[in-house]
């Protein structure tokens, strides 16, 4: 390990009843949960760092290299597609720059639902911590990093199993899992390769993210449907009693190809799963569908309204997306005069 | 090449070596698929697969069977050329068919209470229910992940619609 070496030696004692190697080094916030959930949390996103991670889903895999610069204040990133079509994503902050060499387009994205590897805790620590059990385990070592599990066990069913594996010093997460009730692990995210800290910024040649992509010379557009078509607020409608655990963290409307209206979207979270929740309106009394599935990690409950389609969709167990589809309607309409 | 794939899974390779292992992946299909199964084997091995044992094996066994220069060293090389890593993926496969054949009498079994292996086999969803709603379904979907903006890097996570029929949740 390249950095941290020369950090003092870390406190390990009273852990040992957590099944944790006694000569192994731990965390310096191991016997804080808070502490510890707010240094992973903050890692990947104030620290530099330059690797290539695998993501997993169903059997299949697709890798990409990311580098990423935290200057004053502002975060830069580069994820580069390793396997599948060629395509880099560069972004400052929440905005991105998603350049896709075979259409020749830059589409222009506020970071918004998206899960994005290795920034996978978005919520607060209390917020967390009320909907898991937070437990360490071992110390293990994975690409040269030494890093410790994080096991984070869901209190209830109406989520998923999580394990992280986060580098010693930094916090940062190494290696994620995603673990269904019936032990399979449905998704996946690891480092092969990494580098943290000054050598990182080496490697991003001294902080400048930018494109390698010549853009002017061969005649890129650029589309900001994607940005454009996204209005935050009210939307009108409301779930009375989201599952347990889950809050509601982004309300928008936004504008699909191939639908006349403005779909609503409401996104709730516990902290580290989100569910998206879709109503649209159904044009010229068409029927709307009721069905809902699990697949692998994702699952989905269709609900069909009298004038509109509820979907609800996320990476939780199918109670909850059933739950929070049950639980949509449209809020109280002022009472006429007032 | 397979020998570098292999190294670069158990992180082995660093600086050139990793870059260009990492090049050579994304330029050949037949290494991403040794790529493929050997996270296959490790998957199965830790009982991590999303798979029954039974289909785990499986699994492994075609992709094996697909892939005859792992079961079969180059044309013209010894029995010697065989790399130490194929010995052990060729060996892995054999743990992982041994793990099949405990699951499968774990679950024949009586047993008061459920095995594991009967847990995974009960239907969780009504698979057929997908068939019309799946493709707008996925349209939420990459909303939701915002697959416009990672674009090919987590497609995989796309619900498969009514004519590959999801995989069972349940062992048939």
């Amino acid at each position: 390990m390249k950095f941290g070496r020369w950090l003092a030696p870390v406190c390990v004692t009273g852990l040992g009843s957590l099944g944790v190697p006694a000569a192994a080094q731990q965390m310096p916030e191991a016997s804080d949960p808070v502490a510890l959930l707010q240094r992973i949390s903050g890692a990947p996103r104030n620290l530099n760092y330059a690797g290539t991670f695998t993501h997993y889903s169903q059997e299949q895999s697709t890798s990409s290299r990311i580098t990423h610069i935290y200057d004053k204040g502002d975060e830069w990133e580069k994820l580069e597609s390793i396997d599948g079509p060629r395509q880099e994503i560069i972004r400052r902050n929440d905005e991105m720059y998603c350049y896709q060499p075979d259409s020749k387009t830059v589409r222009l994205d506020k970071r918004l639902t998206g899960k994005f590897f290795p920034a996978l805790i978005n919520g607060s620590p209390d917020l967390v911590l009320a909907n898991y059990n937070l437990k360490l385990g071992q110390v293990e070592r994975i690409g040269g990093h030494d890093c410790q599990w994080v096991i984070l066990e869901p209190k209830d069913a109406l989520r998923f199993l999580q394990k992280l594996c986060a580098e010693i010093t930094s916090g940062l997460v190494l290696r994620a899992k995603t673990i269904n009730d019936r032990k399979q692990v449905v998704e996946q995210f690891t480092f092969t390769q990494l580098t943290i800290g000054k050598q990182a910024l080496k490697d991003a040649g001294g902080g400048h993210i930018k494109s390698r992509l010549k853009l002017k010379e061969e005649g890129w557009r650029t589309d900001d449907s994607a940005q454009r078509g996204v209005k935050q607020g009210e939307t009108g409608w409301t779930v009375a009693s989201p599952p347990a655990g889950f809050k509601m963290v982004m309300e928008l409307k936004r504008t699909m190809s191939g639908k006349n209206e403005p779909v609503s979207h409401l996104v709730y979270s516990d902290g580290v799963a989100s569910i998206s929740v879709f109503i649209e309106p159904l044009n010229g009394g068409a029927a709307g569908f009721s069905k809902a599935a699990e697949d692998g990690m994702v699952s989905y409950a269709m609900r069909a309204l009298p004038s509109h389609q509820v979907t609800a969709l996320g990476e939780v167990p199918l109670v909850a997306t059933q739950a929070l589809a049950a639980g949509v309607s449209a809020k109280a309409a002022r009472p006429p005069g007032l | 090449m397979k020998q570098q794939v292999s190294d670069l899974m158990d992180g082995e390779l660093d600086g050139s070596q990793h870059d260009a292992a990492w090049r050579a992946l994304a330029k050949d299909d037949e290494l991403r698929e040794s790529w493929r199964t050997y996270h296959l084997i490790g998957d199965c091995l830790r009982g991590e697969a999303g798979l029954p044992r039974q289909s785990c094996t499986q699994k492994i066994m075609a992709r094996l069977a697909e892939e005859p220069t792992v079961l079969a060293p180059p044309r013209g090389s010894g029995e010697g050329a065989v790399s130490g890593k194929t010995r052990i993926a060729l060996a892995m496969a054999a743990s992982v068919a041994t793990l099949g054949v405990v699951g499968v009498i774990a679950t024949r079994q009586p047993s008061a209470t459920l095995a594991p292996a009967q847990i995974a086999q009960q239907p969780v969803v009504q698979v057929q229910q997908v068939a019309n709603g799946a493709p707008q379904v996925n349209d939420y979907l990459a909303l939701h992940r915002q697959f416009a903006s990672q674009g090919a890097l987590q497609q995989a996570t796309l619900v498969r619609d009514a004519k590959q029929p999801q995989r069972p949740v349940a062992g048939k």
